[in-house]
């Protein structure tokens, strides 16, 4: 929140925020190769080019190469570009990046690109699957993630899943989908012969009669405060 | 080395100790040594239907408990050859056993014997739990009803966890053995079937035993009803125990038998 003391209306406000920048990375520091490269590009795409702003990035090249930043640069500019900041571990590149007017960034290590695709992995959590029947008695609770049980759900026994749950025999015992209130959560079947379902809390139990009389493939889920059997 | 097998059901009442007593015997009567242990402490039956309950002066929580050592406590069948049983006590109860005792017990036995049949107590306490703890192998005994199939689910899910095969990893192999099975009641919908027990409970069927007054009539004699070889019952468990030795044979007893004209006009049922 900006301190506004006077009752004036603030000059300006810092703001962080991740933009999306093209990055060029140099496999080479041939400054000959890399303009005949990039005329190459700039005919075969020329609005792409059209001030763009880039972020020139040497980690790629070993460190004792000899990097003239004056001239890519400007090759650069001749081309479309708009450098506006280097990348790269090299000092006297640093050095001559500050002398140009352009901005420095410090090196993504190999071990930050790693917990950078390491998290992503993450983020979709695998679904926990059984492959035993599950049994009267038994409760399984898959946290923050799908179910698969490959096989039947028997009486009281009580499955739940913060996702959705898929069993692949008979489901004779508990389901509880979107046990944290996920609305979307379905609850899938071979066979529908439950004691109870419920979804992201709404929960309906079933006498025998009211089990489908067609033996197939159901799917349980919520539309608004019903449950949708079919 | 023996083979630790469990007799058991959860529910009471299904024949456990009747099976333990036929299955045993049977064994026995293949040349395999073997012992039979009531683990039914304060309840013991399994004497009872051995027709040894006459010569009980030692029990199993005796020798837990240093009172007596096993061979002064371990029966040996009148009948069979290589068949011995240990009984279980009726003054104390189920919290006498220890899982150290039960396991010295056991090892001990394992150097003598071929098959070691832990006989359970119905329930899911102490002693059912200390009667699986070291099965390798179970035998689980289900009559054709709801309450039943589902307490078998029930112990088979246990069997799956609270053994020390489960905890170390390793599956016990657990069969189905049905009992008191009448297919005229099943035909009328009166009783579950047997392709309705097996789709339920997952596990290999590895005998049917119909219902029978065999059963009754042997278990009041004391007389394990395998050695009434002319009774149905005593032939499906001499089936059930050759299945579990590994044979294959077919199921029998599943369908209802159709009287002919001659028997309908003289007696039968």
């Amino acid at each position: 929140m900006a301190l506004n003391v006077s009752g004036q209306q603030a000059a300006f406000q810092f703001k962080g925020g991740a933009l999306t920048v093209t990055t060029l990375e140099f496999f080479t520091a041939d400054v000959g190769y890399i303009e005949r490269e990039l005329e190459q590009q700039t005919r075969r795409a020329p609005a792409f080019f059209s001030h763009t702003p880039v972020v020139l990035a040497f980690e790629r090249l070993s460190g004792d190469e000899i990097v003239s930043l004056e001239l890519i640069s400007a090759v650069c500019k001749r081309s479309g570009l708009m450098p506006i900041a280097v990348r790269c571990a090299q000092d006297a590149i640093k050095q001559s990046a500050w002398a140009l007017g352009l901005g420095w960034f410090p090196p993504q290590s190999e071990k930050r690109l790693q917990e950078v695709s390491k998290s992503r992995e993450l983020s979709v959590k695998p679904a926990r699957i059984v492959r035993n029947p599950v049994r009267s008695g038994q409760q399984i609770y898959a946290r923050d993630s799908d179910l698969i049980v490959v096989g039947s759900v028997n009486e009281g026994a009580e499955i739940i899943a913060d996702g959705n749950v898929h069993i692949w025999g008979s489901l004779r015992g508990k389901a509880i989908a979107g046990a944290q209130g996920n609305l979307d959560a379905r609850i899938f079947c071979q066979q529908f012969k439950a004691e109870l379902v419920s979804i992201a809390g709404v929960f309906q139990t079933f006498e025998k009669e009211e089990w489908p009389e067609n033996e197939t493939v159901t799917e349980i889920g919520l539309d608004g405060d019903n449950l949708i059997i079919r | 080395m023996a083979r630790v097998v469990v007799i058991t059901s959860g529910k009471g009442g299904v024949g456990k100790t009747t099976s333990c007593a036929s299955i045993g015997t049977a064994l026995a009567m293949q040349g395999f040594r073997t012992v039979l242990i009531d683990f039914d402490v304060g309840l013991r039956n399994l004497d009872l239907v051995m027709g040894c309950e006459r010569r009980v002066v030692y029990d199993l929580i005796n020798v837990l408990s240093g009172e007596a050592n096993l061979s002064q406590a371990l029966i040996k069948d009148k009948r069979v050859d290589g068949l011995y049983m240990l009984p279980a006590s009726q003054t104390r109860d189920k919290d006498a056993l220890t899982t150290e005792g039960v396991e010295q017990i056991i090892n001990e036995l394992k150097d003598d014997f071929d098959y070691i049949l832990c006989d359970s107590p119905a329930g899911i306490e102490r002693g059912a739990i200390m009667a699986m703890y070291f099965a390798e192998a179970a035998v689980v005994v289900t009559n054709p009803e709801v309450s039943s199939v589902r307490d078998s689910d029930r112990i088979i899910g246990l069997l799956d966890s609270r053994t020390r095969m489960a905890e170390e990893g390793k599956p016990v192999s657990a069969q189905l053995l049905i009992t008191r099975y009448d297919p005229e009641r099943v035909e009328h919908a009166d009783m579950m079937s047997v392709q309705d027990i097996e789709e339920i409970l997952a596990i290999p069927l590895v005998g049917v035993v119909p219902e029978s007054d065999a059963v009754l009539r042997a278990s009041n004699k004391g007389t394990p009803v395998v050695h009434d070889k002319e009774s149905d019952a005593g032939q499906a468990y001499l089936d059930t125990t050759a299945r579990f030795l590994g044979e294959e044979r077919p199921m029998r007893f599943l369908e209802v038998e159709r009287k002919g004209f001659l028997s309908r006009m003289f007696g039968g049922r």
